[in-house]
């Protein structure tokens, strides 16, 4: 039985100029222990689906469609109490730049164990406290730097106080969002093996959404790989890097550096976010795609399976 | 920028406030124009001089004199359109020139900094703490009477230390940004950052403390000629409170005594209304609707 | 291109020491050494990339180079003239000759100034060109950024573009002097990791082009990998590691450079 599955959702924002169809029609599921990276650029919605799990959607978004199964119980139909008790019990979230979420005139060492005994009541403070202790082990904060004030920490150590805040109440399910993008690189490698270490020991799922293709390539066992609002390519990690399919996802690869790879002079599309409020009938990538047809831009795509594991939302991927 | 205008304005126009304000202001506007054309009819319509052959006495409102006479005979509905008009100008030129001092002098300050921005914040504090009212008042009973430019010009030099304080504020956070930085590393001068670059960005929130430097302008030349020390020979809403008060008709002529008061509350209050509308449209996080990022 | 008998930029031994205020959150003022004695040389149609991390010192090193900070101590020279303390004139040379590009693009464009303004100001500033051949010089540089039709951007404002288009406005601004030596300070550390390539691109193309040298400050080493000829690795404010980019990725012998390379993300598909 799948933790969690998402299915068919479609969330909007009202705006001026009228309504934004950010995420359409996103589906996926995940079994408890996996983790799922979602890759796009800015704009794509991703940050929309992480928000839309935590049910932590601003006043002028609605979902239009779809289900959010968490542990069988659709997350979208609760009531906002329910899902307080949902939310930072069962799933924790970690935002980008979430270092600037600490209280700066309380010790860090205190957030966390609030936090404990926020949704633990029965324990004591010395037993919260121990918590607190084994959690700052965890993560890579030295146990001296407990009682610290936030200001007193580097952006990395804040970063990972703020992950020991979220593994507080044992979650079963973490959504990261772009966790790493403000910190430098070496910084980063340290937290992205604190999470990985984690996630393996605990069994926690992990939802990891990034526009850095590289660092979810890192962390995950699947990907899901969103543009203009869709999931366009879904797979395990290893089949989708070896084999993609999908033109975007294609591009996305061939786009990033790293040392390891040959450096090519590389030439591909420079487009420009389409346009949600109304969007294209057929397929939303047309005009950034290489391997375009006539076709395309009339009729909606579908999902085409490559393997049981690795599908893609694309014609002429067969 | 004009779509940025009429997206400013789609935001406004939500804003109950600023509707009420921009309704008043309108209707206040349109007295002032029409003030031209009493005295056009009939001279004796006229605010200062004219005089109804028929009456020399305050009388209640007539069909000759919707809102009846004053102490000589002088229609009061004109002399409340040509005070309309008296506080528009005054209010909208002492504010313009205190806003336009205060600007400067904030630009100037906060992008200077050390000495010339201390020299200029210790003049301002100065100006500052002395009591405009009382100053004017000083100054008239030294001069005499004061023509109603002078009066508006005093006001201008009083009111803008309170605007160049926010400016220099604005400039000296402004000054750190990177499109500043770029301006100085492509080989500007002062002089054109100040004035291509960090004016357009503080001169939405100096239009701003205009309309709020209106309403006391309003107010000081009202208190001014209320108590005796306006220019005579303009009729202003103070004036004709002055009026009322001195000849004694403060109780028995409401007709006389309260549109002026109502007048001069109203066309604050439309500014000040205006103002709070516009901060919205200013400052995105006031506003209501967040756009997705 | 490479002119390895010219050299267009030194630094020689340049320090800079801030000061931190003091505050009731952050204790006593501190000192940091930002820069300690950092001394190289770039040479003429080079692409130099200078890789740290936050701290390093590398932005500030960028700055003292633009004359938007002084060194406390040592010599910067422009093709061996010394321009550590100039003013006025020279000074307005000088900026002819060296310009930046920002890091972050939604900040380094002034809101309130059009597309076309912000492009010609420079121009404007040294007084090249009448009004005809200034706009002829800014649609020559926004289609040699990709910003194409140039008409149809001019009267568009900053807040109406995406990241990627509003760092290539401020490429162009850069570049529409001809200028000798470029300073790119992370040009896409705020732009997502599939937009970079492109803007490396332009860069790349631009330098071949007007054969200007740029000095590619980044925390990724595998961005100035992809860009540069030379790299140095700048680490709390002193150089560690310079020479060609492949030898240095390939054998590096400083051991802060073994540890930014292993931190890389690995690409094992």
């Amino acid at each position: 039985m799948a933790l969690l599955t998402v299915e068919n959702l479609s969330v909007g924002y009202q705006t001026r100029k009228g309504f934004l169809k950010s995420v359409q029609g996103v589906s996926f599921a995940l079994d408890q222990g996996q983790s799922l990276g979602i890759v796009g650029e800015s704009g794509c919605g991703k940050t929309t689906v992480g928000m839309a799990l935590m049910g932590l959607l601003p006043d002028n978004a609605s979902v239009t469609d779809g289900k959010i199964l968490f542990e069988d119980q659709d997350l979208l139909k609760m009531s906002k109490k329910e899902i307080r008790q949902v939310r930072w019990k069962k799933i924790a979230m970690i935002f980008q730049a979430a270092m600037n979420a600490l209280n700066p005139v309380h010790r860090v060492s205190e957030q966390i164990s609030e936090a404990i005994l926020a949704h633990n009541p029965e324990i004591s403070e010395e037993a919260a406290m121990k918590q607190v202790e084994s959690l700052f082990e965890l993560v890579g904060i030295p146990l001296d730097r407990m009682r610290d004030y936030p200001h007193h920490y580097s952006g990395g150590m804040k970063q990972r106080a703020i992950i020991a805040m979220a593994l507080a109440c044992h979650p079963s399910l973490i959504i990261a969002d772009e966790p790493t993008t403000a910190l430098d690189v070496i910084v980063q490698s340290q937290i992205l093996k604190a999470i990985k270490k984690f996630q393996k020991e605990f069994k926690i799922s992990l939802i990891f959404i990034s526009h850095d293709i590289a660092v979810v390539a890192d962390v995950c066992d699947n990907i899901g790989i969103m543009f203009a609002g869709q999931l366009v390519e879904y797979g395990r990690i290893k089949e989708v890097f070896d084999a993609p399919m999908h033109p975007y996802t294609k591009s996305l690869l061939a786009s990033y550096l790293t040392l390891d790879k040959k450096v090519v002079q590389f030439n591909s599309d420079m487009g420009e976010t389409p346009d949600l409020i109304n969007p294209a009938a057929g397929c939303r990538f047309c005009e950034r795609c290489s391997i375009a047809e006539a076709t395309c831009s009339l009729r909606a795509p579908e999902w085409v399976d490559i393997s049981p594991t690795h599908k893609a939302l694309c014609y002429q991927c067969k | 920028m004009v779509e940025r205008l009429l997206e400013g304005w789609s935001i406004y126009k939500e804003n109950l406030i600023g509707k009420i304000g921009l309704t008043l202001l309108v209707i206040f506007a349109l007295m002032a124009l029409c003030s031209f054309f009493p005295p056009m009819i009939d001279p004796m319509y006229h605010p200062m001089t004219g005089v109804d052959p028929q009456i020399s006495h305050a009388t209640s409102p007539s069909w000759r004199h919707w809102l009846g006479t004053d102490f000589i005979g002088r229609d009061i509905l004109c002399q409340l359109l040509a005070g309309a008009r008296i506080a528009f100008m005054v209010g909208i030129s002492a504010a313009f020139m205190s806003i336009l001092l205060g600007t400067v002098i904030g630009m100037i300050a906060g992008y200077s900094g050390k000495v010339v921005d201390t020299i200029l914040m210790r003049l301002a504090d100065m100006i500052m703490v002395m009591p405009t009212l009382l100053v004017v008042l000083i100054l008239s009973s030294l001069f005499g009477q004061l023509n109603i430019w002078t009066i508006v010009l005093l006001i201008a030099l009083f009111r803008w230390p309170g605007v160049s304080r926010v400016i220099r504020a604005q400039t000296l956070s402004l000054k750190e940004r990177p499109f500043i930085e770029a301006a100085k590393v492509a080989g500007a001068s002062h002089f054109r950052i100040i004035f291509r670059h960090i004016m357009p960005n503080v001169l939405p929130l100096s239009l701003l403390y205009m309309t709020f430097r209106v309403t006391s302008a309003i107010i000081i030349e009202a208190a001014l000629a209320f108590l005796g020390f306006g220019d005579p020979s303009t009729v202003s809403w103070g004036m004709m409170l002055q009026w009322v008060w001195k000849t004694g008709h403060m109780f028995q002529a409401p007709y006389w005594l309260l549109p002026p008061g109502i007048c001069i509350s109203l066309l604050t209050l439309a500014f000040y209304m205006m103002g709070r509308a516009m901060e919205e449209v200013l400052d995105p996080r006031l506003r209501k609707e967040v756009a997705q990022e | 291109m490479k002119d390895p008998s010219k050299v267009i930029i030194q630094l020689e031994h340049i320090s800079k020491t801030f000061r931190t205020r003091a505050s009731l959150f952050k204790g006593d003022p501190k000192e940091v050494m930002a820069l300690k004695g950092v001394s190289f040389n770039i040479y003429r149609g080079e692409i130099f990339g200078l890789v740290g991390e936050s701290g390093s010192g590398k932005t500030t090193t960028g700055r003292i180079i633009v004359k938007l900070e002084d060194p406390d101590h040592g010599k910067l020279l422009l093709d061996g003239n010394d321009m550590t303390k100039i003013k006025g004139k020279t000074l307005k040379y000088f900026r002819r000759k060296v310009q930046m590009i920002f890091q972050d693009p939604y900040q380094s464009l002034n809101p309130y100034l059009s597309i076309y303004d912000i492009i010609s100001e420079p121009l404007i500033i040294h007084n090249i060109g009448n009004t005809e051949t200034i706009k002829e010089k800014v649609r020559d540089m926004m289609k040699s950024v990709g910003l194409a039709p140039p008409d149809d951007f001019f009267y568009r404002y900053p807040h109406q573009m995406s990241g990627g288009q509003r760092q290539r406005i401020a490429i162009a601004r850069a570049m529409v002097l001809k200028p000798e030596f470029v300073v790119a300070d992370e040009p896409t550390s705020m732009l997502d990791a599939s937009i970079a390539i492109h803007i490396f691109n332009i860069l790349s193309d631009i330098q071949k082009k007007l054969n200007v040298t740029f000095l590619f400050i980044t925390h990724s080493l595998a961005a100035a990998r992809y860009l540069c000829d030379r790299i140095a690795v700048i680490y709390k404010g002193e150089l560690v590691e310079i020479g060609p980019a492949e030898d240095i990725i390939q054998n590096p012998s400083h051991p802060y450079t073994r540890a930014l390379i292993d931190a890389h993300p690995r690409f094992r598909y």
